[in-house]
């Protein structure tokens, strides 16, 4: 190699080349990697989450005493002195825009001047969309109950009031309502039962989404 | 040598650092009643609903109570009294619920009679407190809550009937809390002779302007001999300075004109006095106050049988010879109580024949040797023995009988006992965690009093002292106390939001408490104004369930009827106060 002939062609380097180049050699290949990118002209449109009331299948509804059968809500649930636990159940489908479904048992629910006489604790199940279907439940104790006939009502809802205990709103509230006798059948007659004018027959039933 | 201070200060750090092991002062873990959801509240198996961040119970068993308010003594309204508020339907819970002090009842009144009422003439001094214009009378009256025979607290304004400016008579005012009391008029100066007291039980004093006018008319007379006790020479002992009168059932407050048997006149009486309807007065013979002799009470009803206002009752058979006794008090190891109180009453006087309610009262102090001396009527007595407080020892009782022979007896020893204890843990409904350094205090159960004719012939009810500890470690706590009845509460702090732990009418001696657990709240929630509308700040709100009726017992253990308080808090700077109600009350 004479000096004329400058360097051997084997030691070319990137960095050999003068700084213009450089940076005009980087600036393609940014324009080049930028270019697909930018020629994107409109996103996919996903629908904002709508929150449904809780819709119930009131054919899967059951109140099951502890070791016992279940009892839909077409018939009467009858309860003893022993019977210490009552689950009342049911599938239920909602969208429900990632809240929780709460569940409460209440007894006699609005039917006097008080929302209710008694209140249990239910299931919270975890946010999920309307084509799922899901089982919801609540027990509650009727050993703390007199002998008589009650207003048993499973209610479903996104939202409690925290110190009313009851549903915020009604119209995301599902309700399904048993009759109850805790005794001697033979000893309490279904004029009993409240907020039932002695000459109406007695049908449990639901509101709301079904 | 520079490094010499250093190397000091080194070896002092390493040996400061030489503690093996520090002590165990572990922080007491608060026990705080707060959830997420309703499951986070039935941990331990109790139904418990989540509300408001703290678990709440879905209902309570105590369905009525009362509400006492007493504002603080810096208040524009109502300062330092006592207001009583029925409450309905405590058996749940009710967030928004404000309340507001009833407004006074403005009593004025007047006591009215006819001038032939006091004699004719009248004697001085009752002319003095009456005015002919208005036939009314210059008298005192007392207005007493008629509530307080419940057992709930007692509360009595008193006043002046004053002569008014304007020809409108003696009148008196005062400024009362509405509701029921008992009215009791006396005449201001020494005109007890000519005039009884006036008795008005349960007015009701509405919240307003209250017009009293009290007016009294015809008096029934009655007369009689009483037959003085005769002495062993087979004397008649002098009845002089014994008082004669009548007094009504209920609270045995005097309702007839005072006589007092004197030399001139010392058997015979007259007193007039108001009738109280179907309610038959208690005739009442009382001996001067330093005189061993007992009060003797004689039913009218019975002892005026054909009803004409004339009797002659009888003590003739009394015994009045008195017995020195001289005895001691002293613990289970027979060391000396000093300081302790002791009471005598009797339950039977000898002499007093079946019929006649003789009743002897009488109390000494031990002294340093634990001994007293006392001079006693032959008879049989109830004794109680109320040791001083923090010494350990309980009230006692025992039944003596003092015959008539040896005219001084000694020897006789009352044996108090140790206080008993009263055991328990306390823990929580969330999660059964043992409570630590809460209050717990045993107070004798607030009973309904009985009627005056049941409290002067029956025996004594023991009354128990108040005690107070804390839980210590574990929750577990060990309360000394004396036999009797008591209300047992321990009071978990504000922070905690647990409602008080209450055990009703509990018995002791008895078995240990064993595990309490506290119960889910029934929460109660406002702000407290007064009449114009203002927050009262830092007044006192307690309640009281009423018990006694059918529905807090089972028929084969009726509960003692009475109140017991239950729940206690106070309003903050903006009047709003958060009521905690315990859902279940142990022992009723």
């Amino acid at each position: 190699m004479t000096r004329l002939s400058g360097r051997d062609s084997h030691d070319w380097h990137l960095l050999n080349l003068p700084g213009v180049a450089r940076f005009s050699l980087l600036l393609c290949c940014v324009t080049f990697l930028g270019n697909p990118s930018c020629l994107v002209t409109s996103t996919t449109e996903f629908a904002e989450p709508v929150l449904s009331p809780p819709f119930v299948d009131a054919n899967t509804a059951l109140a099951t005493p502890q070791g016992g059968a279940g009892v839909p809500i077409t018939r009467l649930l009858r309860v003893d002195a022993d019977t210490r636990e009552v689950t009342l159940s049911t599938d239920v489908r909602s969208d429900d825009a990632g809240r929780p479904l709460w569940s409460r048992a209440f007894i006699n629910y609005k039917l006097g001047d008080r929302p209710f006489d008694e209140i249990f604790g239910g299931e919270v199940i975890p946010p999920g969309t309307f084509d799922e279907v899901r089982h919801i439940g609540a027990s509650f104790d009727p050993g703390r109950l007199n002998d008589g006939c009650y207003q048993v009502s499973l209610v479903i809802t996104h939202e409690f009031d925290a110190k009313e205990l009851i549903p915020i709103r009604q119209d995301d509230t599902a309700i399904l309502v048993w009759w109850m006798i805790k005794g001697d059948p033979a000893l309490i007659s279904l004029a009993q039962c409240p907020g039932v004018p002695p000459s109406s027959t007695l049908d449990a039933g639901i509101e709301g989404g079904s | 040598m520079r490094t010499c201070p250093l190397a000091f200060f080194l070896t002092v750090c390493l040996l400061s650092c030489s503690v093996d092991q520090m002590p165990d002062h572990s922080p007491t873990t608060r026990v705080v009643n707060t959830c997420k959801i309703d499951s986070d509240c039935r941990a331990s198996g109790r139904q418990g609903m989540c509300g408001s961040g703290m678990c709440v119970a879905s209902s309570g068993r105590l369905t009525q109570g009362i509400l006492e308010i007493v504002p603080p003594a810096s208040a524009f309204f109502g300062a330092g009294d006592s207001f009583l508020i029925p409450i309905d339907d405590i058996s749940h819970g009710r967030w928004n619920e404000d309340l507001a002090l009833p407004r006074y009842a403005n009593v004025e009144g007047i006591l009215t009679t006819t001038p032939s009422v006091l004699g004719d003439p009248p004697s001085e001094s009752c002319s003095q407190a009456f005015d002919t214009t208005t036939q009314s009378l210059r008298v005192h009256v007392d207005f007493s809550r008629s509530d307080a025979s419940q057992g709930l607290p007692g509360y009595t304004v008193a006043a002046n009937a004053e002569r008014v400016e304007g020809g409108t008579g003696f009148r008196f005012a005062a400024s009362v809390p509405s509701g029921k009391y008992d009215v009791y008029a006396t005449v201001i100066g020494d005109c007890e002779a000519d005039f009884p007291p006036l008795f008005a039980p349960k007015k009701t004093l509405d919240p307003g302007n209250v017009m009293m006018e009290l007016h009294v008319g015809a008096l029934s007379t009655l007369t009689g001999t009483v037959t003085p006790p005769v002495s062993s020479t087979g004397e008649q002992i002098s009845l002089t300075g014994w008082t004669v009168s009548l007094v009504e059932p209920e609270q045995g407050k005097v309702i007839s004109t005072m006589r007092k048997l004197n030399d001139s006149n010392p058997t015979n009486f007259e007193i007039r006095y108001q009738p109280l309807g179907e309610t038959p007065p208690i005739l009442q013979i009382v001996p001067p106050k330093d005189l061993i002799a007992p009060t003797i009470t004689w039913d009218l009803s019975v002892l005026d049988l054909d009803g004409d206002g004339q009797v002659q009752p009888s003590i003739s058979a009394l015994d009045l010879a008195t017995v020195q006794v001289n005895a001691s008090v002293v613990t289970h190891e027979v060391e000396a109580v000093a300081g302790a109180t002791v009471r005598l009453r009797s339950t039977a006087l000898m002499g007093a024949s079946a019929g006649l309610n003789a009743r002897y009262e009488t109390s000494a102090t031990t002294d340093a040797e634990g001994m007293f001396s006392l001079s006693l009527l032959p008879g049989t007595y109830q004794v109680v023995v109320t040791p001083p407080d923090r010494t350990g020892l309980s009230i006692s009782q025992a039944s003596w009988t003092i015959g008539r022979s040896p005219a001084v007896q000694s020897g006789r020893a009352i044996e108090v006992a140790t206080m008993y204890a009263v055991e328990g843990t306390i823990v929580d409904p969330i999660a059964n965690r043992p409570i630590e350094n809460i209050s717990v205090i045993a107070r004798p159960s607030t009973m309904s009093t009985g009627s005056y004719a049941e409290r002067i012939f029956g025996t004594a009810p023991l009354i128990a002292r108040a005690a107070s500890t804390l839980t210590g470690a574990g929750g577990g706590f060990v309360l000394g106390v004396d036999p009797g009845v008591v209300d047992i509460t321990a009071q978990p702090s504000d922070i905690s939001r647990f409602p008080w732990l209450v055990v009703g009418r509990a018995k002791v001696p008895s078995e240990p408490l064993g595990t309490l657990t506290i119960s889910f709240p029934i929460p109660w929630a406002g702000t407290l104004r007064d009449p114009n509308g203002n927050p009262v700040q830092q007044a006192r709100l307690r309640v009281y369930a009423l018990l006694g009726r059918e529905a807090d017992g089972p028929a084969d253990h009726p509960v003692l009827p009475g109140v017991l308080p239950i729940a206690e808090t106070r309003t903050d700077k903006h009047g709003a106060f958060t009521l905690l109600l315990p859902s279940e009350v142990e022992g009723i």
